[in-house]
């Protein structure tokens, strides 16, 4: 730990956790020294009687001693947590790290992914109801999460249902969760029982926190009727509803809000009342809990897949690397367009042929649009034809750009013919893709 | 008697964290934002819970929350993380520390302060220490000041239920500067004229909001083996001295209470045995309880061995050891309690109900009960905390709410240390020399204006002057003060004088004609500063006389896109001189004072005058 240069000659060296004596200009600061809030940190911060922290300039201080050692108690533990499964019917939570597991270090201010999911649960009277069973496999910021880390969660959540689990509840960072929501809804299938996604836009540690919302909901829905893959996050910015959105139609739409997770292009499965303990289903596609089901756990994936948006100006040149992997999902632009400059404008760039080049080389490429809302339509306009005959995938499909992109690794996974590939890309596996869209889903 | 200030000063500049204005006086109308919420304790890193948060998190309550939608935004709302500190903000709070001499830190660290009431969306209020040490002369001598903090204002109550609580969203945010003062305060005359002298020091800065709320009060106050309390909101700052000494007085007879309860008890405790009285009432005569019974909720009774008369005791104006009991009974989120020493008949208890009850707590004359009534959870709590609180040898410190009549009410223990960690959705801000020198610009700029209006209040006699001093500004403490304002920054009073209006005619119109107009109901806030200065410079040169100049300031209220000139056309109050006013007087003018009374408000009676007696000769 890098120290203030200006110590006591005598005694020993302050160091963060320290309860130390600062003098400054003939004024003495009695508190805790904490970590430096920057690097290379002109300042000192010290922690006051009164629980305010102050920071002081390095240069100003005449001296500083140690009154107190400290009890080096300055990072918080990381504790590795399994309980026993329960010998009743149990639910399993499953913490993957993200904002809900972070927790504030009181002393420093440091937040770390370091709640146990035990804590989490203990802090929350109204799941002692439950018997749970409760670990941690990982904790990471999801957008640290990799395709791995996909497989590693639907892996842990095969093995709680085989365990016995009566449903699962995943803690996950938010920005990713619905990548990964979408991965186990390709890798599980024929759930006998609800897996639930949820997450937190504000950290437990606050009082304003959504988690408790959100873990109630979650747990509600784990013990419900339902099956399936789910994400469980607030329904609005009150905290007394949350949605329940199927694990491939689904997105984070806002940076902050609590309810930043939307359905897309299809309406949510359920709503839930966390505090009132009801569950209601919105959507007819709602799969009902079926315990005689044989859970179907497919994990494969080529990762080797690229997602690329399209935007105006793009140079073809951006697709050369496109060539280095083994399918392509591009974000084009409303019902299916990505510039093909079939008029010649000497000032527009065409992808036709570098799309025809992928597609012949034998690279799947995959359309998805960035309206993000509604179906892929490739027979409106003569620009989509021509890459509906180039043999552009997606036509039909009202799939979001993250799920085509998981999708399409799970099925390069397991099909290598372009043909068997288009076929499954444009079929409904997981709920990804629907027949119809009701015009309350938007 | 020990007793410290602790002044709250809202700034007059845009919000703390976010871009929002803190100035809600005519954004009422339009489209409103409302959400519902509710908030859960959380443990300290120590797993600590802290006391006053822990109290309010058995309540369990849902907060409803509403604005105009212009007044706020996400952050208000929680749903965003806070912008930088305001900047304008920060410099006021520096001139403030400037004026109080005390010494501005080198770094600001930002820290939430856990707040579980509902007041604050996040659960925490936003603070940070700016400056500590200083000083403030008031009539008894220097008053040491120990802190100065610049911090967010809270959400405004509403309405409070049982398991519910409705507040204002828009005043969330709007920047306050926290000044503490050290203890030293002996008594409550002491402390009212502190307080009164920091509240004139910090207006003289012209960077505070001003008006209804701007400016509040909470008081520290200890007496010799009692405890600290810290008493909440005296908005009116002639309630301070009264409220100290209704407090002092308090705990004196407190800890006779105390000292009785120990000697009756020979050092025993009061077992919190609770009995569920449910039966007894279940026809009951009372209200209260009957209502608690049909709504399958539970009447428990906790018995007082050997506390016969002291529930009864007063320690303040009509307030009872047992009105002190049944504040700590609410904060459990019952409606109250009852008690032995009250006339229960009167609550419609019958003799019957009584006689069983005895028997069931198995109580003689000597001893005394309380019963609550509610949810069966919070009713025990409720007795539970009743007993703790008979049970502690020494008066609890805590916070408390005053009340109007210089009494105050029971609100949560007081906050530990647990309650304070960083904020850490911001970075700490480092205090620059730039904004060390536009401060002590600042506070440079309030002690030259002090000393021009005190020149010009010269002119005037006292009463006027003192009504001036006392209510400068009255109009400019909604607008939005900048900082960076380039024009003439001295008050409307000191601008009119400039013009050559007559200083009392000025004083009077800031003072008389304006309270008047807001005691009216008109909008007296989109009569702001340049507009005022605007209806003195057309008074002055000629448009209307001074005697339209109400009508004229009422019209511009209620229009507030007119000018003066406009405002006195379409009133027909254009001011008639010269030729025109000579031929009037030519025409209709035998009698000075019926002429006066027709056109009272269109002419200047002097100049009418010498053109009468012109005439006449």
């Amino acid at each position: 730990m890098p120290v203030p240069p200006k110590k006591s000659k005598k005694g020993p060296t302050p160091e963060p956790g320290d309860e130390v004596l600062a003098i400054c200009e003939g004024r003495e600061f009695r508190g805790i020294l904490l970590p430096p809030s920057l690097k290379d940190d002109s300042f000192i911060t010290i922690k006051l009687d009164s629980g305010y922290n102050i920071g002081i300039q390095k240069g100003k201080i005449t001296k500083i001693e140690v009154l107190k050692k400290g009890e080096a108690r300055l990072t918080a533990k990381k504790e590795q947590s399994t309980t026993p499964a329960p010998s009743s019917p149990f639910t399993s939570f499953i913490s993957c790290g993200g904002t809900i597991v972070n927790k504030i270090d009181y002393r420093t201010g440091a937040v770390h992914p370091a709640v146990s999911p035990r804590e989490l649960i203990e802090g929350l009277p109204a799941l002692s109801k439950y018997s749970i069973r409760a670990r941690m496999l990982f904790s990471i910021a999801s957008e640290d999460m990799s395709p791995w880390h996909w497989v590693r969660i639907a892996e842990a959540v095969a093995g709680e249902i085989k365990d016995g689990a009566y449903g699962v509840v995943l803690a996950h960072g938010t920005d990713t969760m619905h990548y990964t929501s979408a991965a186990l809804s390709f890798m599980l299938q024929n759930l006998p029982c609800p897996v639930i996604f949820t997450g937190s836009q504000r950290s437990s540690d606050r009082g304003s926190s959504d988690a408790e919302a959100n873990l109630l909901s979650s747990f509600l829905a784990a013990n419900s009727d339902l099956s399936g893959v789910f994400v469980c996050m607030h329904e609005n910015t009150d905290d007394e509803t949350c949605l329940l959105h199927f694990g491939a139609k689904v997105r984070k739409m806002h940076t902050s809000r609590r309810d930043a997770f939307r359905s897309i292009s299809s309406l949510p499965a359920a709503r839930v009342w966390p505090f009132l303990e009801k569950i209601e289903k919105v959507s007819e596609r709602c799969p009902a809990r079926s315990p005689n089901s044989k859970l179907t756990v497919d994990t494969k994936l080529n990762t080797k897949v690229a997602m690329q948006y399209i935007y105006p100006g793009l140079r073809p040149e951006a697709f050369k690397q496109l060539f280095d992997y083994d399918g392509v999902v591009l974000v084009g632009f409303g019902l299916g367009h990505v510039p093909v400059n079939l008029s010649g404008e000497k000032n527009s760039y065409s992808l036709l042929l570098q799309i025809k080049e992928l597609i012949a080389s034998g690279i799947p490429v995959v359309l998805s649009s960035q309206a993000m809302y509604g179906r892929i339509n490739l027979n409106v306009y003569t620009n989509q034809r021509v890459l509906r005959e180039a043999g552009v995938i997606g036509h039909m499909c009202d799939m979001t750009p993250e799920t085509a992109y998981v999708k399409l690794m799970w099925v390069l996974g397991r099909e290598k013919k372009m043909g068997k590939i288009k076929e499954l890309m444009e079929k409904n596996i997981a709920g990804e893709i629907t027949e119809r869209t009701e015009f309350s889903s938007y | 008697m020990k007793c410290g200030l602790e002044i709250h000063q809202r700034l007059a500049s845009g919000k703390l964290f976010c871009r929002c204005k803190s100035d809600s006086s005519e954004e009422a109308a339009g489209q409103q934002v409302s959400f519902t919420r509710r908030l859960h304790v959380v443990k300290s890193e120590l797993g600590e819970v802290d006391a006053a948060s822990g109290a309010e998190a058995i309540r369990g309550r849902t907060f409803r929350y509403s604005s105009p939608a212009r007044l706020v935004c996400l952050v208000e709302g929680d749903e965003e993380p806070p912008h930088a500190i305001d900047e304008n903000a920060l410099t006021a709070a520096l001139a403030i520390c400037h004026l109080l001499h005390a010494r501005p830190v080198d770094r600001l660290h930002i820290m939430r302060k856990n707040v579980i009431d509902g007041s604050n969306t996040s659960g925490f209020q936003r603070t940070a220490l700016l400056g500590l040490g200083g000083e403030v002369q008031t009539p008894s001598g220097k008053l040491a000041i120990q802190t100065i903090c610049i911090e967010e204002e809270s959400c405004a109550i509403l309405e409070a239920k049982e398991n519910s609580a409705s507040y204002d969203l828009s005043r969330l945010g709007i920047p306050l500067v926290e000044i503490a003062t050290a203890p030293d305060l002996k008594s409550g005359k002491e402390a009212q004229e502190a307080a009164l002298a920091i509240g004139q020091l910090l207006r003289k800065t012209g960077v505070v909001q001003r008006g209804l709320g701007s400016i509040r009060q909470d008081l520290n106050v200890s007496i010799p083996g009692g405890a600290r309390v810290e008493i909440k909101g005296v908005q009116d700052l002639s309630m301070i001295a009264k409220t100290i000494e209704t407090e002092a007085r308090r705990q004196q007879a407190l800890l006779e209470i105390a000292s009785e309860i120990s000697a009756r008890l020979e050092g025993r405790k009061i077992e919190p045995a609770i009995f569920d009285l449910t039966e007894i009432f279940q026809s009951t005569a009372c209200q209260v309880l009957a209502k608690a019974i049909k709504n399958k909720n539970k009447v428990l009774a906790l018995p007082l061995p050997s506390l016969a008369g002291l529930l009864g005791k007063e320690i303040s104006p009509n307030r009872r050891f047992g009105t002190e009991l049944s504040d700590y009974a609410r904060s459990m989120g019952v409606s109250g309690i009852f008690h032995s020493d009250e006339d229960l008949a009167k609550y419609g208890f019958s003799e019957d109900e009584l006689a069983e009850l005895k028997v069931a707590l198995s109580i003689g004359q000597k001893d005394a009960f309380v019963l609550a009534a509610g949810e069966a959870k919070k009713a025990q709590a409720a007795l539970f905390k009743v007993a703790d609180r008979i049970n502690s040898p020494s008066l609890p410190g805590e916070t408390r709410r005053a009340n109007p009549d210089g009494t105050s009410t029971y609100l949560r223990p007081l906050p530990g240390k647990a309650r304070m960690y960083p904020e850490t959705d911001l970075p700490p801000v480092p205090i620059t020399l730039k904004m060390l020198e536009e401060a002590a610009r600042i506070a440079k700029k309030a002690q030259r204006m002090e000393e021009e209006q005190e020149r010009l209040l010269s002119l005037l006699n006292d009463e006027l002057a003192a009504q001036l001093s006392s209510v400068r500004g009255l109009v400019s403490h909604n607008s939005t003060f900048q900082l960076s304002a380039t024009t003439s920054e001295l008050s409307v009073f000191t601008e009119a004088i400039k013009l050559g209006v007559e200083p009392k005619f000025a004083a009077s119109t800031l003072t008389n004609t304006l309270q008047s107009l807001k005691r009216e109901g008109e909008n007296i806030a989109s009569l702001d500063e340049p507009r005022i200065i605007l209806a003195f410079r057309a008074c002055q040169g000629g448009a209307f006389s001074k005697a339209a100049m109400a009508e004229v300031l009422r019209q511009m209220c209620r229009e507030p896109s007119l000018s003066p000139q406009e405002a006195a056309k379409k009133l027909g109050l254009e001011k008639l001189s010269g030729a025109a006013l000579e031929e009037i007087i030519k025409k209709e003018g035998h009698d000075f004072k019926s002429l006066m009374a027709k056109y009272r408000m269109k002419i200047d009676a002097q100049e009418a005058q010498e053109i009468f007696k012109k005439i006449k000769k």
